[in-house]
């Protein structure tokens, strides 16, 4: 009906020879290529040093995440109808936990190490311990896969 | 409405604004005050430019806005029409706006030269000093200073008129901002940043002064006062400071 | 005719959903991006509270010269946490909430990509902005230099007390949360799409919060070092700001800046999101200029990173010209997405819930605050109007004229999905008839306060200044705008006990997240529709065949009768 060959793209746009994110790393690319210009553009007229640098270095962000997503293919195809166990152990398949205490320990440990800092020792040292366990708990979850 | 309705106003908005930029006369100052120095004179011409050419816009987007709302509520169940696009009007909504902000930034890099010209031989060189809370003016060519307490009257800076006077602003402590609203300018007090303005004075009077960038507790209260006299009446002035601080 | 979505043959086979906590234990565990949407948006909107609270001071102060309810160092902590709760822990916040709840079910999936780290985010944003609104509780309070956090007023010399210090330490954590979820969203977004749902046929919020997201990484790393690097200067001797010492202040204002004007855009992209999402459903139209829109919406923020020294004309250390040309041309887009906007509604057939009463008040105000801007950009007319009340007015215009009457379009708009119930008709027009007058009561007044001379944050101005007159009109406009939230709270209250079921498309919508019941069942979708376009569920509701309609069923960008 519209002249495009229905093979050579499957229904999200991708076909098997394109990368799939293509439309993402052509704007992260334009916006990396932007940066730069700017900054020399910026660099060249102002000599100022401090904004200079944020957008060089803004502009290598853009570019780092457009080659990552230009080097790189999707994951397969996640369905609607996926559960929490990993099909095959777990390697290349995403795992979405349905509840985690881990968060919220995070959160309450770094908060507590923020407010350590300012109200001395007394409070940093058993914060970081909280942090510490905390962060050991979420990574622990996500090796187990445990739910 | 058609394309060349459109243009036409374009044209009008252009030549609106070359006038501004041109003459300046008898229109309204849009809430400004009137201008005490000749570099506020530059600054209100592309003040009252601008200001027209965003009322203009904003008259033709509101008729646009208030026209969709009314001559197109809904009339019946019909499905209205589902046409996603128009490159020919989406290519002219986004060169218009482009032409006039070109032509916006053009009167902005004009009138930036006038303002900001820093001469290299003023007439006089004052000092301007911004402390927590108050400020402190220095003539070092004439040994004279006037500081001002959170007490009592303004201080005042005085200025002749007619001549080109540079100002050093330096900060004390924190920053500070030097504003004279009848100038139409300000400039901030920065530790660490040098800056000279120029300003020529164009009639006599007392303007009030305020300092523009938050500095804490009494910011509210560091205002100053510009007193621009005569020459004769400056040079006067002078005199009886040296003399007060020979006593 | 509307299509009810067919459930009898969804798949038979999902597996039974594990036993839940309830209550407490369940909000604390919770890694559905569902529920963490609405924690951040009720969080989000209890900060707003807050922060109005605040502002009706600052507004109460200054009915007349001379102090009568504060002293002048409270009202530089009022304004102070009003700045900074609205912008830190408000309407950025509020957004990427709306976004958590969204963006899964606009294209299709059923969680996002990382939902522990998802939740984390909440929690650092909930405890990062207590920490913050902390300082209040402190001997010598809450921060009071301003939420721009200038230096040197903001070091230990001239702001010693520890509510500056909390202030950091919201900033850095709530900066982390923002930067995580931006994270989640551009992941999300990249990998998670449902089958058909290409790029080019997301929903323009989703769109939105993807590049949104694409300037929280660029911009927020930059605020935490730089609140590092203020923090070091206050309790590490790092002498980095100290110009008695070889540092430079102005570095301060270059790295906030760097972040703080993306950070307006941060501000605004998701709401103009909100905007191009309602106006369709109620104009019964498609966006008109889709990929334009999406185009404009990119360069916008490439854009935004460059014009931050715009706040810095007066402090003439800056290469004017540069900032001043980009931020004239970051005009441009801006005004095509308004041609967008009208575009939409042309020949529409156009009705006026309370969603759309917001969407047309937005585009009112946020005209205007966009026209200012301009104004702004130029360096001679700013260095007049810089650090004024023109300044505070021209904000105030985009920001609550724009972003917050889009945010309650949103409202309005998703709290049937959100719920299953509807918001009353009746109370929703009456706060925005009383926000509309008070908003404008309060902020238009201020152009010219700024004009004749009153700056910004002064606790008090004199008699002779002559500001009163004006300052009354605007005070008393604050407290209309104020009392418009009540009818809000209690629509919200009276709906949640016994409101009208809404069903899965009150609005007759056409996104995917219109596709499934009010609210959506834990794993979002038991059916999805077919994905064709950027319209799925409007298709259908309007089959291919209907006559009526231009749209080509494969590619609604190409039309399929002859042009008009």
């Amino acid at each position: 009906m519209t002249g495009k060959p229905e093979g050579a793209r499957d229904d999200a746009g991708r076909t098997d020879d394109s990368p799939g994110f293509d439309i993402q790393a052509r704007m992260f690319t334009g916006i990396g290529a932007f940066l730069f210009l700017i900054s020399i553009v910026y660099g060249f007229i102002s000599k100022e040093p401090a904004g200079t640098t944020m957008l060089v270095l803004a502009g290598g962000l853009a570019t780092l995440t457009a080659a990552y997503l230009g080097l790189h293919k999707p994951p397969p195809d996640v369905g609607v109808d996926q559960s929490a166990e990993p099909a095959d152990g777990g390697i290349g398949v995403p795992w979405f936990p349905h509840a985690s205490i881990w968060p919220f320990a995070v959160g309450v440990g770094a908060v507590l190490v923020a407010n350590g800092i300012l109200l001395g020792l007394w409070m940093l040292l058993p914060a970081g311990l909280v942090l510490s366990g905390a962060i050991i708990g979420f990574s622990r979850q996500s090796r187990q896969r445990v739910s | 409405m058609a394309a060349r309705v459109r243009f036409g106003l374009l044209i009008a908005v252009i030549a609106v604004i070359a006038l501004i930029g041109l003459g300046g006369c008898a229109i309204p100052r849009f809430g400004a005050p009137r201008p005490a120095s000749r570099q506020a004179g530059h600054t209100l011409g592309l003040w009252q430019g601008t200001v027209i050419a965003a009322l203009t816009v904003g008259v033709i987007v509101w008729s646009l806005i208030i026209w969709s709302i009314v001559r197109y509520r809904r009339r019946s169940d019909a499905v209205p029409n589902q046409n996603p696009e128009n490159i020919p009007i989406e290519i002219f909504y986004t060169i218009v706006p482009i032409l006039i902000i070109a032509g916006l930034f053009f009167f902005t890099l004009r009138t930036q030269s006038s303002t900001n010209k820093v001469s290299k031989r003023p007439q006089l060189v004052v000092d301007v000093v911004g402390f927590q809370w108050q400020w402190q003016f220095r003539y070092p060519g004439e040994g004279v200073t006037v500081t001002g307490n959170s007490e009592g009257k303004r201080p005042q800076l005085v200025l002749p008129v007619g001549q080109t006077v540079q100002l050093n602003l330096k900060a004390a402590d924190v920053n500070h901002s030097f504003w004279v609203p009848r100038f139409l300018s300000k400039r901030d007090l920065i530790p660490g940043v040098r800056n000279r303005i120029n300003v020529n004075v164009t009639e006599p009077g007392t303007f009030v002064g305020r300092c523009a960038e938050f500095c804490g507790l009494d910011h509210w209260r560091m205002n100053f006062e510009v007193r621009a006299v005569s020459e004769a009446n400056y040079k006067s002035w002078i005199r009886s400071q040296q003399g007060r601080a020979q006593q | 005719m509307t299509v009810t979505i067919d459930r009898s043959t969804a798949p038979a086979a999902l597996p039974a959903e594990p036993r839940r906590a309830t209550g407490l234990l369940d909000w604390l565990t919770t890694t559905d991006h569902k529920k963490i949407g609405i924690s951040y948006m009720v969080t989000a909107f209890a900060f707003f509270l807050l922060g109005g609270a605040l502002a009706e001071i600052v507004r109460l102060e200054l009915f007349s010269p001379g102090q009568q309810f504060v002293s002048t160092g409270t009202y530089n902590q009022v304004f102070t946490m009003h700045g900074s709760i609205m912008m830190y822990l408000f309407i950025v916040p509020f957004a990427f909430g709306l976004a958590n709840y969204l963006v899964p079910l606009q294209i299709g999936a059923d969680e996002m990509a990382f939902p522990r780290l998802n939740a984390l985010s909440y929690w650092f944003f909930l405890f990062g902005g207590l920490t913050m609104v902390a300082g209040f509780l402190t001997a010598d309070g809450a921060a009071n230099f301003g939420w721009t956090g200038y230096v040197p007023l903001s070091n230990a010399i001239r702001s010693p007390a520890i509510g500056g210090d909390l202030w950091l330490m919201g900033i850095i954590l709530t900066g982390a949360a923002s930067v995580l979820s931006a994270v989640n969203i551009v992941t999300t977004v990249s990998t998670m799409r449902a089958p058909g749902m290409s790029m080019f046929r997301m929903p323009v919020f989703t769109w939105n919060m993807l590049v949104t997201s694409v300037l929280v990484l660029i911009a927020f790393p930059v605020l935490t070092s730089a609140a590092v690097m203020l923090f070091a200067d206050r309790h590490l001797d790092a002498h980095i700001f100290d110009a008695t010492q070889g540092g430079e202040p102005i570095l301060w204002q270059h790295l906030f800046w760097f972040f703080g004007h993306p950070e307006v855009y941060i501000a605004a992209l998701p709401f103009f999101g909100i905007i191009t999402e309602v106006l369709p459903v109620f104009s019964r139209r498609p966006v008109f200029g889709y990929k334009g829109i999406v185009l404009a919406t990119m360069a916008i923020a490439a854009l935004s990173v460059g014009v931050w020294a715009h706040h810095m004309f007066a402090t003439g250390a800056v290469t004017v010209g540069f900032f001043s040309g980009l931020s004239y041309l970051i005009a441009v887009p801006t005004g095509v997405k308004f041609f967008n906007w009208i575009g939409t509604m042309w020949k529409g057939q156009l009705t006026f819930p309370t969603p759309m009463l917001f969407a047309v008040g937005f585009l009112l105000l946020f005209l205007f605050g966009g026209l200012t801007g301009v104004i702004l950009a130029s360096p001679p007319v700013d260095v007049q109007i810089h650090d004024t009340y023109f300044v505070v007015a021209h904000m105030h215009y985009v920001l609550f004229g724009g972003s917050a009457f889009a945010l309650f379009a949103g409202i309005y708009y998703w709290f049937p999905k959100f719920t299953g119930r509807l918001l009353h008709e009746g109370w929703g027009r009456l706060h925005f008839g009383l926000m509309f007058v008070g908003f404008n009561l309060t902020f238009l007044v201020q152009h010219q306060l700024g004009m004749e001379g009153m700056p910004r944050r002064v606790a008090d101005y004199f008699p002779s200044d002559g500001f009163t007159a004006l300052n009354r009109i605007s005070t008393v406009g604050a407290m209309l705008l104020g009392a418009s939230t009540f009818p809000f709270l209690w629509n919200v209250w009276r709906t949640m006990r016994r409101g009208a079921p809404a069903g899965d498309n009150p609005w007759g919508a056409h996104t995917l997240e219109w596709a499934t019941t009010s609210p959506p069942p834990p794993h979002n979708f038991d059916v999805l529709p077919p994905i064709r376009s950027n319209r799925p569920v409007w298709d259908l509701d309007h089959p291919r065949h209907d006559p009526e309609s231009d749209v080509s069923p494969e590619d609604p960008t190409r039309r399929a009768g002859s042009s008009r």
